[in-house]
């Protein structure tokens, strides 16, 4: 495997083993989301402040060509896409989530994009409310034994669930706290900042909002609370490692401050299903650390690693599950995206 | 038309000329080069023309309202195409210069 990292001003590459860094590819543009295809390319997702969201595709990780598509709202039309947030794949059907938010397909490795209307046209879509970071759409995550089975999070409207593949969507927010309500839709209003899918039972999910942590025991009709142990419930990024068995946040003191409680910066895992959290094992940050994770910096390669990349361009990477974690020796620009890619 | 912007005058109407067209460091990855030329009569057509050889510019260039993203500029020689009639002609030798505008401190 290889940790592509995506920052404000470009990405790198490098083997969580041999600890070489490669790049920057794309340097100067914010590298949002990654990517493989079925065919074995890759994708990279590039925004800018000056110029347009696009995807780039390489073969190798080192050569690097615009696709010749990539997901945009109609020209003439009132949306802008500014940003791909995030890619998901099941078999050969590539996800793509953007701002403003929407969801696109494609079924040929990224040479054509296509809207998912169940979504993009959902009947509260003119009362989703932008969060600090946009109108996003940040989360897709699919029943890897059952495609039809998808849920999406929306920023700051909510997650939403599909049981027929995309064509038709139903809010599932029930039980959690509200940050954004809307007069006209009672079923919206959630901030969820990152969802989850438990990879040994496809009805429990997990969710960090705005609002909380939660977790759901029917594929998200219902959520609970779910935060005993930790210092504070408001964060960005989750992640769940099937090998480990173990889900990962990295909890800020408020949405207000959005620091690390006391300056003490530390992954929180569980390895309950988030019955209680517990500072993940040792080597964490020993001196004061101002920085913060965002949603798309943390990933795991489902055996036993998980990296985190931070908004002061630090990285953290732990092989055994979390009993022990490193910070590598680079700095980054702001890091927005991390995952693991096969090799 | 500001006459100006055209020191060498006007060629007759439909006659193309070879613009060289510039690009920021940014768009280089896009484009694969920083500069190429592009066969063009107007101003206007050198952007058609620039668009039409390499089609991966335009999300970068407009927005969805096919409106000139608001932190880039088109310069035609040394003059702010926003200023101008893009239907300048075109003189062999003419620039177009796509800028990253630099905002902010």
């Amino acid at each position: 495997m290889v940790v592509a990292v995506g920052t404000e001003k470009g990405a790198w590459f490098f083997d969580p083993e041999k600890r070489h860094l490669d790049g920057p590819v794309m340097p100067g543009w914010k590298v949002t989301a990654f990517t493989e295809t079925a065919a074995g390319n890759y994708l990279l997702a590039t925004g800018s402040n000056w110029f347009g969201a696009s995807i780039h595709r390489s073969p190798n990780l080192i050569d690097w060509v615009q696709a010749d598509a990539s997901p945009s709202w109609p020209e003439g039309g009132d949306r802008s896409l500014t940003q791909i947030w995030t890619f998901a794949r099941h078999g050969g059907r590539l996800y793509a989530g953007v701002d403003q938010a929407g969801l696109f397909t494609s079924d040929d490795g990224g040479d054509s994009w296509q809207p998912v209307d169940g979504i993009n046209e959902h009947r509260t879509r003119a009362a989703w409310q932008p969060g600090f970071g946009g109108l996003a759409l940040h989360s897709v995550v699919i029943d890897p034994d059952n495609a039809d089975r998808i849920w999406i999070g929306i920023s700051a409207a909510g997650v939403f669930r599909s049981e027929d593949g995309g064509t038709t969507w139903t809010p599932a927010n029930a039980g959690v706290t509200k940050a954004a309500a809307s007069e006209e839709f009672d079923d919206i209003g959630y901030c969820v900042h990152k969802i989850v899918l438990d990879p040994d039972d496809s009805n429990r999910l997990y969710r960090q909002d705005h609002r909380g942590v939660y977790r759901s025991s029917d594929g998200g009709r219902s959520w609970d609370r779910a935060e005993d142990g930790l210092p504070s419930s408001f964060g960005f990024p989750m992640v769940i490692d099937r090998s480990a068995k173990a889900l990962f946040i990295v909890p800020l003191a408020s949405d207000e401050r959005r620091l690390p409680v006391d300056g003490r910066f530390r992954v929180y895992r569980s390895k309950n299903r988030s019955d209680s959290w517990e500072v993940s094992g040792t080597g964490q940050p020993d001196v004061p650390t101002y920085t913060q994770v965002l949603r798309g910096a943390m990933d795991t390669d489902n055996n036993g690693a998980v990296v985190y990349g931070t908004t002061a361009g630090s990285i953290g990477l732990t092989m055994d599950g979390g009993d022990s974690w490193e910070t590598l020796p680079w700095t980054l620009p702001r890091i927005l995206a991390v995952s693991f890619l096969p090799v | 038309m500001d006459a100006s912007a055209h020191p060498r005058g006007q060629l007759p109407a439909g006659l193309m000329a070879s613009v060289q067209v510039r690009l920021p460091s940014l768009l280089e990855p896009i484009a694969g080069v920083r500069s190429l030329t592009v066969e063009a009569s107007t101003a206007k057509g050198a952007i058609s023309a620039l668009l039409e050889s390499q089609p991966g510019l335009k999300v970068h260039l407009y927005d969805e309202r096919l409106n000139l993203r608001p932190h880039v500029r088109l310069f035609w020689n040394d003059r702010d195409l926003a200023w101008l009639d893009d239907e300048v002609a075109a003189r062999d030798g003419d620039v177009l210069t796509v800028m990253q505008a630099v905002s902010g401190g």
